[in-house]
């Protein structure tokens, strides 16, 4: 490579992060810029290079080696990366046709599948966005758990589709791979919601055991029956919580649960009253 | 990654070990427990994961004298006499590793074990299991190894090798004492995370210590390939850059990224800890301790994982019950070392962000103790701190740090030892350490020192933490053994 243009890049890296500055990275771009030069109408290697400058935001470079391997190789390969690019700017209008031509000819590609999954939600695209979403399910069963909640979210919203399938998407994971609290929280969420309280405490009880062992389960469930109007029960989940937080740690999630466990107690406490007294306003027949 | 093509591990119990089912295959002519009788193999990588109080899992690949893979591994207590009826058979992952999970284990008790299956095991082929969780090991310590950025060997350099015979050096010099767990905060394998360079700078640099005790890794940005400079948010997007000399991406249908398919991680809380339901980020307990690996590179970028992460922390903390608590991840809050916590980087740096931001409140809110990252390649060591959420120049010691009584920062030793419940009355502050020397040193960034940090230093090095019931010492050990720095926290 001429020396110049290894200044150029040096001096372009360098200055873009201090990253590059270490000789074992410095080394590798300055190897790939050197095959790239001799061999410049490889495709491969100018996309190679263009996810360097992609991934150091030298978008205009990043472009032109795109447009050249677009131009000297199958442009179907190219758009993944043009479509990634262009999502990184923001041009999420831009980005989409990409990906759409990348994924009908590798429809199971899961990096594009999540790249146009986000991009369709971040767009109001929500139903496509599931589908995209729903592929990924399907190709990958391992996927981490926030993937899930995204799903199940749009689910819930989604005219035609709604609450009871998001739950069942949630379910079947928990069923398959086995306990997990942030799906679990995420489906008593859904319930409490619209209200169907008995649900939202049945679920309560399905979280991992260590989890129905902590003053935070006790407190959530006491919130939920108030919600369901059955406070003398609250009222024992609470103090079981109060004596949980008294011999615990005075950590300070330790401590706003007290403040929260003695707002909900004098909820509870307000509710028996009002119902003690209603009882005794029914005239005896 | 959880491993879809042989997702159940063979386990084998002791508990039915030496029991008699009629069957004389077991015995000799005597009477005797019949032994093993296959022949021992020494695998091109060998290595323990999830160890807990009855379990272990044992997974190698290769074979480093060119014959066949072992295919099962004996096991027992007594080195010379590894019983017939311990022989248990390995499944074999996509990637070519063979694991075997051998449960009914009893606490704190050293096994031997033999890949290969032969009658006797080598010395250097041992493990004790873990004491009881919430009790102490039977010498009531319990040793903690703690390198980062580590992965210079998958390049050819020396420097881990120096950090790891310093690590041994103070081992020696201290109880000769060996590590009961042996963690990696992330970039295990320069440059770009391949199963190559695993090899090199994994396997063959820490090849005595992987046989005998267990390693618990976090996520590097090094880890996600992209010569470390990736800011994807998922693992099937790990890709190399460059010309592919030190290998690429895992094959289909696992992941495409090697630290997923090299480790086998805890999902479903089998070491204890809250199932977290991906290897990108777990928990486990080991004596009284718990310790949280997050996944700042990945999960933290994409704000549904970071989300699903966080609420799992949450959850993971509270109902943890362990006497110390530890949190793992790779991204420093507080570093002006290589990396400046001030600066995004273009973006490759957001992770330390978002730590900072969100995550550490969570830290210091639901009682953890201690924090380790990797990334800048020096060591730095925090007061005892809580509140900095904000850029270095929000720092202040008077209302941030814990204080002597001279009300100056505590620097936690001697005198000004931390106590967990600090002297507000409160559990509610975190030393948060830096430890990316564990392969390089490089040098400093603007601003330096962080202000929130006490020590800070360029030097190799790594981190030993020797904790019991009532006190833990965190010592930064240099290549010579020498502690450079360390402080002392009671409870």
């Amino acid at each position: 490579m001429k020396l110049s243009v290894m200044l150029v890049l040096a001096l372009v890296l360098l200055r873009v992060n201090p990253l590059m500055a270490d000789a074992g990275v410095a080394q590798r771009i300055q190897a790939l810029t050197l095959k790239v030069d001799q061999n410049p109408d490889d495709a491969t290697l100018r996309l190679r290079r263009a996810w360097v400058y992609l991934e150091f935001n030298q978008f205009e470079l990043a472009v032109a080696d795109i447009q050249l391997a677009e131009s000297l190789g199958d442009p179907v390969a190219a758009a993944y990366t043009h479509g990634v690019l262009l999502y990184r700017q923001g041009a999420y209008a831009a980005a989409r046709p990409y990906f759409d031509r990348y994924l009908k000819a590798y429809p199971e590609q899961w990096s594009a599948l999540g790249y146009r999954a986000r991009l369709l939600r971040d767009i109001g695209e929500n139903r496509l966005a599931l589908a995209d979403y729903e592929s990924l399910i399907r190709l990958n069963t391992a996927l981490n758990p926030g993937y899930y909640v995204a799903a199940a979210r749009l689910m819930a919203n989604e005219p035609g589709r709604g609450v009871d399938e998001a739950l069942a998407l949630l379910d079947a994971r928990v069923a398959r791979r086995g306990s997990m609290a942030s799906l679990q929280r995420y489906a008593i969420e859904l319930e409490r919601n619209r209200g169907n309280y008995p649900a939202a405490i049945e679920r309560m009880g399905m979280l991992d055991e260590k989890l129905r062992a902590t003053p935070q389960w006790q407190l959530d469930v006491a919130e939920l029956l108030l919600l369901e109007g059955r406070g003398e029960e609250a009222l024992s989940y609470l103090t079981v919580a109060q004596e949980q937080l008294q011999a615990g740690r005075m950590t300070a999630v330790n401590r706003q649960l007290m403040a929260a466990a003695q707002q909900l107690q004098e909820q509870a406490l307000a509710a028996v009253q009002k119902a003690a007294d209603s009882t005794a306003l029914v005239p005896h027949s | 990654m959880i491993k879809p093509v042989i997702p159940v591990l063979v386990g084998v119990s002791l508990a039915l070990l030496g029991c008699s089912d009629g069957n004389d295959n077991n015995n000799d002519e005597n009477g005797a427990a019949a032994t093993c009788s296959g022949t021992q193999v020494n695998p091109v990588r060998l290595f323990l994961q999830q160890l807990g109080s009855d379990r272990v899992i044992v997974k190698w690949r290769g074979n480093a004298d060119d014959g066949p893979e072992a295919t099962n591994v004996c096991f027992g207590t007594d080195m010379a006499a590894l019983p017939a009826s311990s022989k248990t058979e390995a499944t074999v992952t996509a990637t070519g590793h063979s694991e075997v999970l051998l449960s009914g284990l009893e606490p704190g008790t050293t096994y031997y074990y033999s890949v290969g299956g032969a009658g006797a095991a080598d010395e250097a082929h041992q493990f004790r299991t873990a004491p009881v969780t919430g009790e102490l090991p039977s010498d009531g310590n319990t040793r903690i190894w703690i390198v980062g950025d580590s992965g210079v060997g998958g390049t050819g350099d020396p420097e881990s090798g120096y950090v790891r015979d310093g690590f041994m050096t103070f081992a020696k010099n201290n109880g000769d004492e060996p590590a009961d767990l042996f963690v990696m905060l992330g970039d295990n394998a320069y440059n770009q995370g391949t199963d190559m360079e695993h090899q090199g700078a994994v396997f063959d640099v820490y090849t005595d210590i992987l046989a005998t005790t267990p390693v618990w890794p976090t996520i590097g940005n090094h880890e996600m390939g992209s010569l470390g400079v990736s800011t994807t948010t998922s693992p099937n997007d790990y890709a190399i850059l460059g010309d592919g000399a030190n290998g690429g991406p895992d094959p289909a249908p696992n992941s495409p990224m090697p630290y997923l398919n090299i480790f086998t991680l805890p999902t479903d809380g089998e070491v204890g800890g809250l199932p977290s339901g991906t290897e990108q980020y777990y928990s486990f307990d080991y004596a009284n301790v718990h310790i949280v690996s997050l996944d700042s590179q990945l999960s933290i970028r994409d704000a549904d994982n970071r989300a699903a992460m966080m609420q799992w922390l949450k959850d993971d903390l509270m109902s943890n019950n362990q006497d110390w608590t530890i949190v793992i991840y790779h991204h420093p809050p507080y570093t002006k070392g290589s990396h400046d916590s001030d600066k995004e980087l273009g973006g490759i740096d957001q992770p330390i962000f978002a730590i900072r931001e969100d995550f550490t409140p969570i830290f210091e809110q639901y009682g953890v103790d201690l924090a380790y990252a990797g990334h800048s390649h020096i060591y730095e060591r925090s007061y005892y701190i809580n509140g900095n959420t904000g850029l270095s120049t929000t720092f202040d010691a008077a209302t941030m740090a814990e204080l002597n009584d001279m009300n100056m920062p505590a620097n936690g030793q001697g005198d000004e030892a931390y106590t967990q419940i600090a002297r507000d009355g409160m559990d509610d502050k975190v030393v948060y350490t830096v430890a990316g020397n564990g392969g390089k040193v490089t040098h400093t960034t603007e601003g330096f020192p962080h202000p929130a940090n006490f020590f800070s230093q360029l030097e190799l090095g790594s981190v030993v933490i020797d904790l019991n019931a009532d006190q833990l010492e965190a010592s930064f050990v240099d290549v010579n053994g020498a502690v450079l720095d360390s402080f002392v926290m009671t409870r």
